[in-house]
């Protein structure tokens, strides 16, 4: 079953691999969205599969992670063409956010693929509500830095007069990096609290102020600092792109530091010690 | 020299001095603790530089004044906005965003586009309608601030050592634990007082994944001393008050042992080792019927297998146990001579030294349970819960008004709202019930 949900997962690459190649050209957005909706068929196969193996959700170590952060960045992508969000990712982010599916399942394929059960820290509720709002909140703060940084790209291209500027546009990835970045914030306090309260289930401390955390709280100040400028000091174009990739990088830390960094309870260690 | 205190509060409490000290904030942690992280300072070093170093406490001083200020300065006039609405007499400005609608001016229509977007509350005038709908939503804004407030008031509790007593007991299955007749270790602070509790660990039950030392379990079932059962996992305390929680942190190995010789046996003796994973070695003393004092050295197989002669291990589940032991008279001199040698014995197996048998009746195992009470879990839970009101009514429903104005021969529509942005939105649904309704 692991041989299987393997292959699942490497024909879900390959799909994920094709769609972003399509997701760029307009004219070929239907074959785009098929080939989306198969990458995500394959991959939540191969999660399963491996669910039924492990016996808990893909959040054990950095394969299981890449795999469960394109699964909701392809949820994102298909419920912005054809679901009750339709629409939401203004301009390319779409395309974009499909590069970034690419690069997790790439970055995933340098770490264990092997599936290991979890140690009695890691099984509990809370620790799957904190896994699955950090993915969610993960998702819509990629996609508001990925406006932002095409928000830049685009400022660029057309003070150098490679395009012409699009007012409605611009106005697009202001609207969605002001609203993306509140949703975002607000999920992402509630990972921080959901995970603050089993640290204290766990450890008798609310805080523990290691890496991961530390990025954390980085990336909400930086956050909240966002929303704090847009609505109060009416900040907008490139300098508050240029806030909102600053606040991504510490967003992208507090979520894979610990992927090469072990010093950290977020670090999950393979156990190798066996009985003799 | 005249203080004025409210341009004291507008500056101490500005949104300015906010975006100001949350930055400082940031800049701190990214340019000081991030890089002593990935330098690998210990952990009470990181703690200390973030709670007590001057620049940290500045800028903590300063986000808890300007909250403060904030509040002071908004609260009244939240209190004010809440129940403000236009005079019926003079018509209100519609606004920079104004739209002009299709259609002939209708009071009564435009009573009921109001009241079909939820305008409710209203003010009718002559040629005008005006609606507030979730005009209490600015208290949410004043929530969400005070929430953080009792939020880091709980947590300033928590730098206070005495705030928050931890303790271990160290509990094996049958035995009951009471606060004053029972030990408690690493107890901090040191003169603590324990919390007043009693519960009896009925049983402790652990699994590890296959050869791996890996826990895949780790349950202490427990009586209270008012005869409810808990099960207690790791991560799933058991909260014995809103103050007091009692949890399951580790466990290991205590052999139950019985001496005896033709004429007597003695009590059976439960014994707490460090005796886990299997194999390692720790020992006990014994008074023996002979009435000396020996030292029994133990190693603990739990799923004992043959490694070509040697004592080996299965798996750290505990299946087949067997004890490796070696007994030492104690001379004395506080010597010691050895009685037995690496003697491997079963459970039920008699094992003879000195004329009288050491018999190990069976394999318990104790749990390490930690005992904390601190003042904080209440009062932050309570921070987090005011914080989550404030945030879902502040912006998932905020304060707008509406306006329907007849001017000039055109019927303009326009809102307000508290919530950057979300004016036009609700102009548009506005926009279609009136065509709707035509």
């Amino acid at each position: 079953m692991t041989t299987l949900s393997l292959t699942m997962h490497a024909v879900a690459s390959l799909l994920v691999l094709a769609g972003t190649i399509l997701a760029w050209s307009p004219k070929r957005s239907a074959q785009a969205l098929g080939l989306q909706i198969g990458a995500l068929a394959a991959l939540l196969v191969s999660i399963i599969l491996r669910w039924v193996v492990t016996g808990h959700p893909p959040i054990f170590g950095t394969f299981e992670n890449t795999a469960a952060a394109t699964f909701f960045i392809l949820v994102a992508v298909i419920l912005d063409q054809a679901g009750s969000l339709s629409g939401w990712l203004p301009g390319r982010v779409r395309p974009a956010m499909m590069l970034w599916a690419c690069a997790f399942l790439l970055f995933g394929v340098f770490f264990e693929p092997r599936p290991f059960p979890l140690t009695i820290s890691e099984r509990n509720v809370l620790v799957d509500i904190h896994a699955l709002v950090a993915w969610i909140s993960h998702t819509v703060l990629l996609a508001v830095g990925t406006a932002a940084v095409l928000r830049l790209v685009d400022s660029y291209r057309s003070s150098v007069g490679i395009v012409a500027d699009q007012a409605d546009e611009v106005d697009a990835y202001h609207d969605f990096m002001f609203k993306g970045a509140g949703v975002g914030l607000a999920v992402f306090t509630l990972m921080i609290a959901v995970g603050a309260f089993y640290n204290y289930a766990l450890f008798a401390r609310w805080f523990t102020w290691e890496i991961v955390e530390v990025f954390a709280i980085a990336a909400w100040l930086a956050y909240s600092s966002v929303l704090h400028t847009i609505m109060f000091f009416k900040w907008s174009g490139r300098r508050l792109a240029w806030l909102m990739v600053a606040s991504t990088v510490l967003m992208l830390g507090t979520f894979w530091v610990w992927s090469f960094y072990t010093g950290t309870y977020h670090h999950f260690e393979i156990p190798t010690l066996r009985a003799r | 020299m005249k203080f004025d205190i409210r341009a004291i509060l507008r500056s101490l409490g500005s949104r300015r001095l906010a975006t100001t000290g949350l930055l400082a904030w940031l800049f701190l942690l990214v340019i000081w603790v991030i890089p002593f992280e990935f330098y690998g300072l210990p952990a009470a070093q990181l703690r200390n530089i973030i709670y007590s170093e001057p620049f940290f406490r500045l800028v903590y001083a300063l986000l808890l004044v300007n909250v403060l200020a904030c509040i002071a300065l908004e609260f009244p006039s939240i209190i004010r906005r809440t129940s403000q609405m236009p005079s019926a007499d003079r018509t209100p400005n519609p606004g920079a965003n104004s739209l002009v609608i299709d259609g002939e001016w209708n009071e009564n229509r435009a009573v009921h586009v109001l009241e079909a977007a939820g305008f409710r509350r209203q003010v009718v005038g002559e040629g005008w309608v005006w609606g507030v709908r979730n005009r209490f939503s600015p208290w949410g804004h004043v929530a969400l601030h005070l929430g953080f407030f009792i939020l880091v008031a709980g947590a300033v509790i928590t730098l206070d050592p005495n705030a928050q007593t931890v303790g271990k007991a160290v509990v094996v299955e049958g035995e009951t634990f009471r606060t004053g007749a029972s030990e408690v270790v690493d107890l901090d602070p040191a003169d603590a007082t324990v919390p007043d509790l009693g519960f009896t660990v009925d049983d402790v039950a652990t699994r590890f994944h296959k050869d791996l030392l890996l826990f895949t379990k780790l349950d202490a079932r427990i009586t209270d001393s008012q005869g409810r059962k808990h099960l207690l996992r790791v991560g799933s305390p058991w909260f014995v008050n809103p103050f007091t929680t009692v949890s399951i942190e580790d466990y290991g190995y205590a052999p139950q042992v019985i001496v005896s010789d033709e004429s007597s046996t003695t009590a059976e003796r439960v014994f707490k080792l460090k005796a886990f994973p299997s194999g390692t070695p720790d020992y006990f003393q014994i008074r023996g019927l002979d009435d000396q004092t020996y030292n029994v050295k133990v190693r603990v197989y739990g799923d004992y297998v043959d490694r070509n002669g040697q004592p080996g291990v299965g798996s750290f589940n505990k299946r087949t146990v067997k004890f490796l032991v070696s007994i030492w008279r104690i001379r004395s001199d506080q010597g010691q001579t050895p009685v037995t040698k690496d003697v491997l014995v079963g459970v039920g197996q008699p094992l003879e030294f000195a004329g009288q048998k050491l018999v190990f009746t069976g394999l318990r195992e104790y749990g390490f349970f930690r005992i904390n009470e601190s003042w904080s879990l209440p009062i932050i839970a309570l921070g987090v819960l005011v914080i989550t009101v404030g945030f879902c009514v502040a912006l998932l429903v905020p304060r707008q008004r509406a306006l329907i104005v007849s001017r000039d021969g055109e019927v303009t529509l326009s809102v307000r709202d508290d919530v950057y942005r979300q004016a036009a939105r609700t102009q548009g649904k506005l926009e279609r019930i009136w065509r709707s309704e035509s």
